[in-house]
């Protein structure tokens, strides 16, 4: 099997006519957890959506391939069977629909994909209520409409328990950490961490070094301006920190 | 097309008939009133000019099954129409007025059944119409549910051919409640009138799955006789092939303390119309009223048309009225974020369009399995 889980060469991605992204370059291996930083409005967001497959952007060259299979023509859910998951930066709400309602749907979806039959009801329950306890999700909170009414750290726990279900191969963190108190942040992490293997890989956006510090990507890269300007260790969170992106910005 | 009337009412009854003298007046009454035409407020967005080739078929009886278990004790009695009091039988012209296609019925009707329940049901009653050949259809039902009686009642349309005309009464007793659920497959022109007599503390509860194939209209006139009582009605419409079904409820407040709540959720695809009418009416001197109307419709195509008309008509400050309209395509961030959990468009479209639905037929409904099986 080719290691190479993700790879983006020279992607160039425009919206009504501004250029977001600019000749970017990212190689993700199986196993490995990548993050990327940046300041607001960089392309951060657009970078994962076009992963994910939101055609509202316009790719005018450039090529993304995953698990050896070029992703530009492919639908969402085909991103999706592949084991593709993006957590979103900023997730919708769904009104009339529970939680437990919605994973049960993905669930067997997805399972549908891999050749398996749904789980028993008593297994399925079992699972979640496993994966919501590792993320501190009360009970109570799976019966409730999808993200309705949902606080921001809610929602971005609500993430990462579709993504423990769904146990993709590769997951883009849309700044997942933001909005979570210090608690849940420490809790989020412990079971993003659960699922590192030497199969599945991580991209991790995010503007905190404390998220960074539990999950200790291999690589972080710095987005400014829609380019890849640096690429370095753990130690880059730790210069953002200090001194912003100023320093990063004069490589350009 | 009076003379085509004047054949029919001639045919089928002789001046013998003891309700002669009234149904000629019914009948005089829908040639002055015509066929509905979109030039009368009510029926604006759907006209039933195509009826005027029924008029002069044979008129039929509809085919009327009844099931209930054995233990069952509602009774389904054919009316002897000359043991009918004749201000009972025009009773509905008399509070509904101006509506032809009552006049109709009541001018020409042969069949006309009445189901007296007169205790509690623990099981839905089951009532099935259709009809097989062309021609004019003009069943009459009077439910009556006595003093503190509970039922429920499943009442599925299956008409196939011909013009069908049904009038469909209900008298609820004091402290009464009737669960409604009603099935419409009609394939074939179908007009459905209601009216509900309601009295002190009785409670109506109508929930309408509407998937008709051809042009069809229901309309239901609520009335308000005693105080605290309710009416409810939620109607799922999801008309096929390029059908247009028009609905319209009525609900005249002409007593204190009583709720009416109407609403629909309309599913539209290709070239299908749905119309929701809906107009509250507060007598004036009338307190502490509630009343609502409440239209949701998604749209899946561009060529589908969505007609909603709430009407208020309210001669005091002392009522709590709700009103809204909402219709749209579906949420195309809910669509996308789904498609990343890896449903395909299909399986996105009937989950989110299941959902919608879901908020007037639940799982546990009796109208669940009547759903199309996408939708189920
Ligand atoms: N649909 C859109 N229409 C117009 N401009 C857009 C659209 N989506 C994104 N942009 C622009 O593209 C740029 C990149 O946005 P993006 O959301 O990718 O930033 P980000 O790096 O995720 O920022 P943040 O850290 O604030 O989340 C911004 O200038 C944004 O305004
Ligand atoms: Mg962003």
């Amino acid at each position: 099997m080719n290691n190479t889980l993700l790879k983006i060469k020279n992607l160039n991605v425009e919206i009504e006519g501004n250029k977001i992204l600019r000749n970017l370059n990212l190689e993700i291996n199986r196993g490995e957890v990548h993050a990327i930083m940046g300041p607001n409005g960089s392309g951060k967001s657009t970078l994962s959506n076009i992963l994910a497959g939101n055609d509202g952007y316009n790719i005018t060259s450039g090529s993304i391939e995953f698990c050896d299979k070029n992703l530009i023509n492919l639908p969402p859910n085909e991103r999706s069977n592949l084991g593709l998951f993006l957590a979103f930066q900023y997730p919708i709400e769904i009104p009339g629909v529970s939680i437990m309602n919605f994973l049960k749907t993905i669930s067997e979806c997805n399972r549908k994909t891999k050749g398996l039959e749904p789980l028993k009801p008593s297994d399925f329950l079992k699972l979640v209520k496993e994966k919501a306890k590792i993320l501190g999700i009360e009970d109570d909170e799976l019966k409730r409409q999808f993200n309705v009414g949902f606080s921001g750290g809610e929602k971005k726990r609500n993430e990462a328990l579709q993504l423990l279900i769904l146990d993709p191969v590769l997951s883009v963190l849309d700044e997942t950490d933001s909005g979570l108190d210090v608690d849940a942040l420490n809790v989020v992490s412990e079971g993003i961490n659960g699922i590192k293997s030497n199969e599945n890989s991580l991209l991790v956006i995010t503007h905190y070094k404390k998220m960074l510090e539990k999950i200790q990507p291999n690589k972080i890269h710095i987005l400014i301006n829609g380019k890849i300007v640096f690429t370095g260790g753990t130690e880059v969170a730790d210069l953002i920190e200090k001194n912003g992106f100023e320093g990063f910005q004069d490589n350009v | 097309m009076s003379e085509n009337i004047n054949k029919n009412i001639k045919n089928v009854f002789s001046e013998k008939d003891l309700l002669f003298s009234e149904r000629e007046s019914s009948y005089e009454r829908f040639l002055d009133l015509g066929l509905p035409n979109k030039r009368i407020e009510d029926w604006k967005y759907t006209g039933f000019s195509k009826l005027n080739k029924f008029l002069s078929q044979d008129i039929l009886d509809v085919t009327f099954r009844l099931k209930k278990d054995h233990d069952q004790d509602a009774e389904i009695l054919d009316l002897d129409f000359s043991k009918i009091n004749s201000n009972d039988y025009v009773k509905p012209q008399n509070y509904v007025k101006n509506e032809a296609i009552i006049n109709l019925n009541l001018a020409l009707s042969s069949q006309f059944k009445v189901i007296d329940i007169k205790n509690s049901q623990k099981r839905p009653i089951v009532i099935f119409l259709d009809t097989t050949e062309e021609g004019m259809f003009l069943p009459r039902i009077y439910i009556n549910v006595f003093e503190g009686v509970s039922a429920e009642i499943l009442i599925i349309n299956a008409g196939l051919k011909g013009f069908i005309n049904q009038l469909v009464e209900f008298n609820l007793g004091k402290n009464s409640k009737l669960i409604l659920n009603r099935v419409n497959f009609s394939e074939t022109a179908f007009i459905e009138t209601n009216i509900s007599y309601l009295k002190k503390g009785s409670c109506l509860n109508i929930t309408n799955l509407s998937i008709p194939k051809d042009t069809s209209r229901y309309q239901g006139y609520n009335f308000f006789e005693e105080e605290e009582a309710i009416y409810d009605f939620k109607s799922i419409s999801i008309p096929r092939q390029n059908s247009n079904d028009d609905i319209l409820t009525k609900n005249f407040h002409g007593s204190s303390s009583c709720s009416s709540s109407s609403g629909i959720r309309a599913v539209l695809g290709e070239k299908t119309v749905s119309t929701f009418q809906s107009l509250v009416d507060v007598k004036r001197g009338t307190k502490n009223t509630i009343a609502e109307q409440d239209c949701k419709a998604i749209l899946l195509s561009k060529n589908a048309t969505m007609n909603a008309k709430p009407q208020m008509k309210i001669f005091n400050d002392n009522v709590v009225c709700k009103h809204g309209v909402t219709i749209g395509s579906l949420d195309s961030n809910q669509i996308f974020y789904m498609l990343t959990r890896g449903l395909n468009e299909e399986e996105v479209r009937n989950f989110l369009i299941k959902t919608f639905i879901d908020s007037y037929i639940s799982n546990d409904s009796i109208l669940k399995k009547y759903l199309p099986g996408n939708f189920q």
